[in-house]
């Protein structure tokens, strides 16, 4: 056997949770569809709470949180700073959590529209129900950790678990889509004058989408050493329409993107 | 077998040395020269490059700083523990070419570690170096490297000490300032004197440009680069400055042949 | 000497090769990759030049070099499979050839590499014409000598060039010729081979402007072999393997080192890097360029950065 103290076995586990804000609840899936891997794993961690899939859930004290879904009512923001006060490490798991994603478009449209359209009443929307400005968790909290995607690779979750388990900072996936795509020998659909967004989005999604001849609609969010106007250009050079190509920033990482200085309202 | 195959030696101790430094002592007969790294790993956890800071043939001390997973998990170990090592790899100081002249050694911060080395080196062959001069600063007091030697060290040689800052008390009563500063204000002849530095590589050129002031030809200035080597054996690219591979051709330059290196 | 294969023996040749071991060659679906041939049919010669260089089956994007087992690392005992690459142009073959002084020539040699040299058979063809605008091969100074065979089509058979004993064996019943066949001249040509005037030339912004790291031109280069090495343990049983995968020198943290410093910090030093690298410090290490004039980085660019144009002129 080992005679490294990392390999022996801690008396305690890890206390882990698997919490959800607003969102479709589809991140959380990704890690209990993971099935065999994730039955070891629970040997090694303590899940003490995961509403998803357990009926009897603890509070507090957690080593690791995972946080899916975006802030969208006071009680989400509720919710969340709980968790984070009760948190050693924070994560934010998907790309609602990281970037607002769909549910955050609601900033550049007419909120009150918006509303209108969803809620037939909207006499419930008050109280803890209030919406409040659509923010990703890292805009109300401090979050350790961040990993994107609508939703994120299973392989995310088992890499950052491994450093976890190891006692080690974890590591994200941090190269462009092209990078995999290219990798897996697949037709450059931006070559195919296509709206692919991968040179500037963070891949780790082993090019899914390219490979079966969609264009990368970008997910994971952008990298932050992308070059976001030449990509642009290259798009505008591929006839895309201008409109077109501000939807697909605005639906998942609007604000990460203004905040690289692109201009989408 | 692999070029990438690790051994296991043991841990004869751990030397805590400040917040964020941490020594190993191994029990190994590597034996790598001044100047010389070995690539330290933890399966599962990853490999990362450290620098020799001792010189001998019974055990190795690896002074490894935190500033990442790999060598925080190594600082993590404990006494009995065994540590994954391969190497030694790249070119060391050299201590043959040395042989007959002054040595001025400067370092900074965890930089001082692989000076140790040569130290400990000179100790063993004393008659061969004529003066040998210490130049050593670091950030405070609290992070003063090797706090048991440094007595012993100034008796056997020329030894000068900076911290950058002293907010509390000063217990080794050296001076405040960066160790540019103590450089500048020494008197060194040029004269069959050679200078090693080692630390950050700011540091190393502002040492470098006071050292030439005082008359010292780029071919008497030797430095150890930093690169983060992966493969350390030439091949994985990482540590490549414009054609010269860090993990063999270097770490330690002489300063002539780095000189105006851009990236 | 040299043997003739008639082009109606070429598909039995080729069946012959299937027999001997695991065939690669192009096939050509929605563009010409390099393949495991399951049909010796599906090999197309004239499809361009394969998407992928051959150097994925030497060094593959990404390997286990060392088993990981319970907090130990193990060798990795495993004989590599015996394949034939057929169809290889001198721009990937003479790749290898270069890899191979990284690999195989310096102080440790690398045994995953080897192995897999010792094993593969390359049949290499000649390009008649350059298979692409972006081709500029004949200003590099290629060799013939690194594979086992070359094919030259003539009108009504293949000229077979024997350059290895390994090749002859496959073709010892074909008849001997002696014929003179040129290697393929390309209209692009890089003109300057020493770029160490041009280090802070200007001109090498314009280029890197455009460049959006995507790192497209080191994954296809035939020989940029750049890795990263890390460990991929499964957290369940903590073992695993000890990887190396294919980086590049694009990639913003290839240069980062512990502590968050990153040397090469903008794309301009990162986009020089790569140029440099293969035309001039391989060259002053190894007196032979790196680069082998394939063109891909030109071609699979998305933004068409021609380092040969700038290079040729712009750089005075």
């Amino acid at each position: 056997m080992s005679s490294l103290s990392i390999f022996k076995k801690e008396k305690k586990k890890p206390r882990v949770a698997i919490h959800s804000i607003t969102g479709c609840a589809g991140c959380q899936l990704v890690i209990y569809f993971i099935r065999d891997k994730l039955l070891e794993l629970l040997g090694e961690i303590n899940l003490v709470a995961a509403p998803m899939i357990k009926g009897k859930n603890e509070k507090g004290s957690y080593d690791i949180c995972f946080v899916e879904g975006m802030v969208a009512c006071q009680k989400d923001f509720d919710e969340l700073k709980k968790w984070r006060e009760q948190s050693k490490f924070l994560v934010a798991w998907g790309t609602c959590a990281t970037h607002g994603n769909v549910p955050g478009i609601k900033i550049y449209m007419d909120k009150e529209g918006v509303e209108n359209r969803v809620y037939k009443d909207k006499s419930h929307l008050d109280g803890d129900k209030r919406p409040v400005v659509p923010s990703p968790i890292k805009e109300c909290v401090k979050v350790d950790y961040e990993i994107s995607g609508c939703p994120p690779e299973e392989i995310e979750f088992l890499r950052m678990m491994q450093r976890f388990l190891m006692n080690v900072k974890p590591v994200v996936y941090n190269e462009p889509v092209c990078v995999e795509c290219t990798q897996r020998e697949i037709k450059c659909l931006l070559e195919d004058e296509k709206e692919c967004l991968g040179p500037m989005i963070r891949g780790g999604c082993n090019a899914l989408c390219p490979a079966v001849n969609h264009a990368c609609t970008g997910c994971h969010g952008p990298l932050e050493d992308a070059n976001i106007p030449q990509v642009l250009k290259l798009l505008e050079e591929n006839g895309i329409p201008k409109e077109l190509v501000k939807q697909r920033l605005q639906k998942y990482a609007g604000p990460e993107f203004e905040k690289l200085g692109v201009k989408i309202r | 077998m692999s070029i990438f195959q690790a051994k296991r030696y043991r841990i004869k101790e751990v030397l805590p040395q400040t917040d964020d430094n941490v020594m190993l002592r191994v029990k190994t007969r590597l034996n790598p020269q001044p100047g010389q790294f070995v690539e330290v790993s933890i399966p599962g956890v990853g490999e990362a490059p450290i620098s020799s800071a001792s010189c001998n043939n019974e055990f190795l001390d690896l002074n490894v700083r935190i500033v990442g997973a790999v060598t925080e998990a190594i600082t993590k170990m404990k006494k009995g523990e065994q540590v994954h090592l391969r190497g030694p790899y790249g070119r060391g100081y050299p201590m043959d070419y040395l042989r007959g002249k002054n040595i001025v050694l400067v370092g900074g911060g965890c930089g001082v570690a692989p000076l140790r080395g040569i130290i400990e080196f000179i100790d063993k062959h004393r008659m061969d170096y004529k003066e040998i001069y210490l130049f050593f600063g670091f950030r405070s007091p609290a992070d003063v490297l090797f706090k048991d030697e440094i007595d012993d060290w100034s008796k056997k040689y020329n030894l000068n000490m900076s911290v950058d800052k002293a907010p509390e008390d000063n217990p080794f009563n050296c001076s405040v300032g960066f160790v540019t500063k103590l450089l500048e204000n020494a008197e060194l002849s040029t004269d069959n004197t050679e200078v090693l530095t080692c630390g950050p590589s700011i540091m190393i050129d502002k040492c470098i440009d006071i050292l030439k002031s005082k008359g010292f030809s780029d071919d008497k200035l030797w430095e150890s680069y930093e690169r983060h080597m992966k493969c350390s054996t030439g091949k994985c690219g990482h540590c490549m400055i414009n054609g010269k591979y860090v993990c063999m051709d270097g770490p330690v330059f002489r300063h002539d042949e780095v000189k105006g290196i851009d990236e | 000497m040299g043997r003739v294969l008639k082009k109606e023996d070429y598909k039995s040749f080729l069946q012959k090769l299937k027999k001997e071991a695991e065939l690669i060659a192009p096939v050509t679906t929605d563009m010409t990759r390099f393949q495991v041939v399951d049909n010796v049919d599906d090999i197309d010669l004239n499809g361009g030049n394969p998407f992928f260089p051959i150097k994925k089956y030497f060094l593959p994007n990404e390997e286990p070099l060392l088993i990981i087992k319970n907090g130990l690392t193990k060798e990795i005992k495993q004989k590599p499979k015996k394949r034939i690459i057929f169809g290889a142009r001198l721009c990937d073959i003479n790749g290898i050839a270069i890899m191979d002084k990284l690999f195989l020539d310096h102080d440790y040699i690398d045994e995953k590499y080897a192995r897999r040299r010792d094993n593969t058979i390359v049949i290499g063809v000649n390009c008649l014409a350059p298979p692409s605008e972006y081709c500029f091969c004949s200003s590099m100074n290629l060799q013939k000598d690194n594979c086992d065979l070359l094919l030259h089509e003539r009108e009504t058979d293949y000229y077979i060039d024997v350059l290895s004993e390994k090749g002859a064996k496959f073709i010892k019943h074909l008849p001997e010729e002696e014929f003179y066949y040129s290697l393929p001249q390309t209209e692009k040509r890089l003109g300057k081979k020493d770029l160490w005037p041009y280090f802070a030339d200007k001109h090498w912004e314009k280029d890197s402007d455009l460049c959006v790291s995507c790192q497209r031109c080191t994954i296809l280069c035939p020989t940029c072999y750049c890795f990263d090495m890390y460990d991929k343990v499964n957290p369940g049983t903590k073992n695993g393997e000890r990887m190396r995968n294919i980086d590049s020198c694009h990639s913003k943290d290839f240069t980062e080192v512990a502590g968050g410093h990153v040397f090469r910090d903008t794309r301009l030093k990162r986009y020089r890097h790569r140029v440099l690298h293969k035309v001039q410090f391989f060259e002053d290490k190894f007196k032979r360029s790196m680069c082998t004039g394939c063109g891909r980085c030109i071609e699979y660019c998305h933004s068409k950065i021609d380092f040969v144009t700038t290079i040729n002129e712009d750089f005075k």
